[in-house]
């Protein structure tokens, strides 16, 4: 069979999901780069955002877009409570703990949604889904295009947060030095809350756009957040710019390999990449930790 | 050999009691020693030298799909799958630990990749068909010693409780060698560790293949116990999610805390998921993940530490 | 003659464009107390951590009792006979004292027959033995210090590297640690010192190493070099604004 017809149909797919993996990695790289903790939880709240997207679908009739205005703040308000109740108290505690305490949570989250909603996969229609857009021979689902573009919108925005906002230089002072920073007078907490929110509420700002064209189960969360571990440590851990390049790779990586291969021999490629990663260049693509 | 005599000690008691356990309750036996022994294993790489793994489904898994296979396709007893398990566990714990310790991986990186091997040849094993593929192996029920099945429970509280024994044999006798100091100081601090004569790299790689041999030796009983394995319950991320549980909720600092952890958590859960029947699935996940939170927050030392605060306070 | 027990030859290390040691040679005979010194940042730790194998030299060579030790791992200089301390004090903090110098006398690998008993008496040589059951973590700074040493002697060296052991002590309990030190040397431990506390540097060693700027700018008896006037320049007249 000759494949490469079908290449270009496979790039932009991988263009497509390489921009929501982008946005999820940059969540958790910027709790890393910040907090200094890995939270084995990310992808939990990408899940629990597409589960409040359903619940908008089924009690209030809304279209996963117009859920926008409802799971981000509700997701964002859950991140918050987060970090006050778990986060905040291990800052300073032994690496181990950290691990331990968002893996934690992460069984929390993905089983009180399994015991909520079952095992049920669920998809959240919207006005858009099947929708198509066509570019010569390639087909692109106009609700994928949406969600890719504004992922990419919100990682410049976000980048543009941080790098040129008062808000962002507190916020990297917090992460570069959080003694010198708390000597200069930054609220170090105050920065690691905000950051926090941050990557978890631009996860759901993401789930209702991608809801159009995804089904939500609850393992979800932790297939997004290996994924988000992947892009993240191929993009240096805790490097803005390196999660942005490293979603696309991965994702062109998943597109292109499906395209080949098919089916779960992809996940051993990935993860394959992923262990050579840490194994040879555990620092990543770009090196250090840059915000 | 103070410990080693209150071992057999305990370990006689355990197996006079079995016989006169309910079925339900030799069930709940069964699975307290095989999820302790991993805990054990677990451990001995975690605890004792300090190195996170969330992939110990790997050994497991590796034990279990090696002795079924060698028994389904070539008729190899699987006592002989055992002994061969136990190589292939410390085989793969050594070839992990040489290939990531001599890189300086640690900490959350050490994790990562545990996890990412683990998942890795759960995806591969889901696409190997004398393996079953995704569907897994089904083990014809043919009770007889040789084919470490038994017509009882009994058999296999015997059979777990003899993986156990051996895993705190190995522990109290690692407590009570050099390699057990090794352990220690590399837990502690690897830099005064190398200052006083210890190959920290070595010592590391000694800790994963002991770790991943234990471990690896409950996958063949496991097996012959269920006589069905699939890739996600011998090697999915659960089983080593669960061993990391037991052991912090234990008590990590500790020899046998981990096995005090399992000896809470398994029956509790079990009950629970009695009660509720089958619905709310994933309960017991649940109550692992608030427990774990609920330790690290108020008794980062674990159940162990609790305890021995307690004695100690009362000899006071 | 034999060789000497440890000579530093040509050694540099480099940071990058810093050249944090630069050239330099210097020898240590068995039961002799060398005293390294120099102001801060002159290299001192450094040059440590390259004699006992933390890093490599970027040039020159190690030998100990004349073999070639240039870039072999800690742990094996350590059991070669190469004990040091750190500095900044690195315990097993959560064991106990007696442990962790159960760990020094086991490390290495050699024959003994009674471990704790070993770790006792070495502990009692630091006078540090009503402590050996307390957690390293609740020790004082001062403690920390000694059981740093009791470590390190534990091991059974033959040349033992000090770095800053005296230091934030008061002068009552760096006299404890200057009495200790003699003993030790009275075993017949050659010693490599890095202090700041000049009158006990001054009265411990057979002779001194000056080190400024990565570079060695005096080698000799004490008296003669507390003499030299580019020591007094680079060090000893610095001290005075308080650049310890
Ligand atoms: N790992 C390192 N990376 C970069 N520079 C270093 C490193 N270690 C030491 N230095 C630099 O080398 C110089 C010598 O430091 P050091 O050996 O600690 O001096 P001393 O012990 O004499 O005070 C200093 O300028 C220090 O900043
Ligand atoms: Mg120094």
């Amino acid at each position: 069979m000759d494949l490469l017809p079908l290449l270009p149909q496979a790039l932009a797919d991988g263009l497509l999901l390489g921009a929501v993996y982008a946005i999820v990695a940059v969540g958790l790289t910027l709790t890393f780069g910040v907090l200094r903790i890995v939270n084995f939880a990310h992808g939990d709240f990408l899940a629990l955002g597409l589960y409040l997207t359903y619940l908008g679908a089924t009690w209030l009739h809304l279209d996963p877009y117009l859920s926008l205005v409802l799971v981000l703040p509700l997701v964002t308000l859950a991140a918050a409570f987060t970090y006050r109740l778990l986060i905040a108290p291990v800052i300073l505690a032994p690496e181990h703990n950290q691990i331990v305490v968002t893996l934690g949570l992460s069984l929390i989250l993905q089983n009180a949604m399994l015991a909520i909603f079952t095992a049920d996969l669920h998809t959240m229609p919207s006005v858009l889904s099947g929708q198509i857009v066509r570019i010569g021979n390639v087909f692109i689902q106009a609700a994928a295009l949406i969600a890719s573009a504004a992922s990419i919108a919100v990682c410049l925005g976000l980048y543009w947060l941080l790098r040129s906002t008062e808000l962002g230089r507190q916020i990297r002072a917090a992460a570069q030095d959080r003694d010198a920073a708390l000597m200069s007078g930054v609220n170090v907490d105050r920065m690691y809350l905000i950051a926090f929110c941050i990557g978890i509420g631009s996860l759901g700002l993401v789930a209702p756009l991608i809801a159009p064209f995804n089904y939500v189960s609850p393992s979800v969360g932790s297939s997004f957040t290996l994924t988000a571990f992947i892009v993240v440590v191929l993009g240096s851990m805790g490097n803005f710019v390196g999660a942005l390049i490293g979603g696309f790779i991965i994702g062109l990586v998943e597109a292109v390999g499906g395209l080949l291969t098919g089916g779960s021999i992809n996940f051993i490629i990935t993860y394959a990449i992923f262990i050579l990663f840490l194994l040879f260049r555990p620092e990543g693509l770009l090196g250090g930790r840059r915000l | 050999m103070k410990p080693m005599l209150a071992l057999g000690l305990v370990v006689a008691v355990l197996a006079a009691v079995a016989p006169f356990l309910s079925i339900y309750g030799q069930h709940i036996f069964v699975l307290v020693a095989l999820y302790g022994s991993v805990a054990l294993a677990w451990n001995i790489l975690g605890g004792m030298a300090g190195q996170m793994s969330l992939g110990h489904a790997l050994f497991v898994g590796a034990g279990a799909y090696l002795s079924t296979a060698l028994y389904l396709n070539l008729g190899i007893s699987p006592w002989i799958g055992l002994v061969l398990a136990a190589c292939l566990g410390g085989a793969l714990g050594a070839l992990m630990g040489y290939t990531v310790f001599r890189r300086k991986l640690s900490g959350v990186y050490f994790a990562l990749v545990t996890l990412a091997l683990a998942e890795m040849a759960l995806h591969i094993v889901s696409n190997v068909s004398v393996l079953g593929a995704a569907n897994g192996l089904a083990i014809p029920a043919r009770p007889s010693l040789a084919n470490l099945q038994f017509t009882s429970k009994l058999g296999y509280c015997y059979a777990a409780l003899a993986v156990l024994t051996v895993a705190a044999i190995v522990i109290i006798a690692i407590h009570r060698s050099r390699l057990g100091y090794v352990f220690l100081a590399i837990r502690e601090n690897e830099r005064s560790a190398a200052a006083l004569g210890i190959d920290v790299v070595q010592g590391k790689v000694i800790a994963a293949a002991i770790s991943g041999a234990l471990a690896a030796l409950v996958g063949p009983i496991y097996a012959n116990y269920v006589l069905f394995i699939d890739p996600e319950s011998v090697l999915g991320v659960t089983v080593s999610i669960d061993a990391l549980v037991f052991s912090f909720v234990g008590g990590l600092g500790s020899l046998f805390g981990p096995l005090l952890g399992t000896v809470v958590l398994v029956p509790l859960t079990e009950l629970l998921r009695g009660m509720l029947a089958g619905r709310l699935a994933g309960i017991h996940l649940i109550v692992y993940g608030v427990i774990l939170v609920l330790v690290m927050r108020l008794a980062p030392r674990g159940l162990w530490g609790l305890l021995s605060d307690a004695i100690a306070r009362r000899r006071a | 003659m034999s060789a000497p027990l440890l000579q530093v030859r040509n050694v540099s290390r480099w940071f990058g464009g810093l050249r944090a040691v630069d050239e330099v040679s210097f020898n240590l005979e068995s039961h002799e107390i060398v005293g390294l010194i120099g102001p801060n940042g002159a290299g001192k730790t450094t040059l440590f951590e390259t004699i006992s194998g933390f890093i490599r030299p970027t040039k020159g060579a190690v030998t100990f009792d004349g073999r070639d030790i240039t870039g072999h791992p800690p742990h094996r200089l350590a059991r070669l006979g190469i004990g040091r301390t750190f500095q900044i004090v690195q315990p097993f903090r959560d064991v106990s004292v007696l442990e962790n110098v159960v760990a020094g006398v086991l490390g290495p690998n050699r024959e003994t027959s009674d471990p704790r008993a070993e770790a006792m008496a070495v502990l009692t040589r630091v006078r540090l033995d009503h402590r050996a059951g307390v957690l390293a973590r609740n020790l004082s700074l001062p403690e920390k210090k000694r059981l740093e040493i009791a470590r390190a002697l534990a091991t059974r060296p033959r040349l033992l590297l000090l770095d800053e052991v005296m230091a934030g002590l008061t002068p009552a309990e760096i006299d404890e640690i200057m009495v200790i030190l003699a003993d030790i040397r009275r075993e017949g431990i050659a010693l490599l010192i890095v202090e700041h506390v000049m009158r006990a540097i001054m009265s411990l060693s057979d002779r001194l190493v000056v080190m400024a700027n990565g570079r060695k700018i005096a080698e000799g008896l004490p008296a003669t070099v507390a003499a030299d006037p580019a020591v007094i320049e680079a060090y000893l007249g610095r001290r005075h604004h308080g650049a310890a």
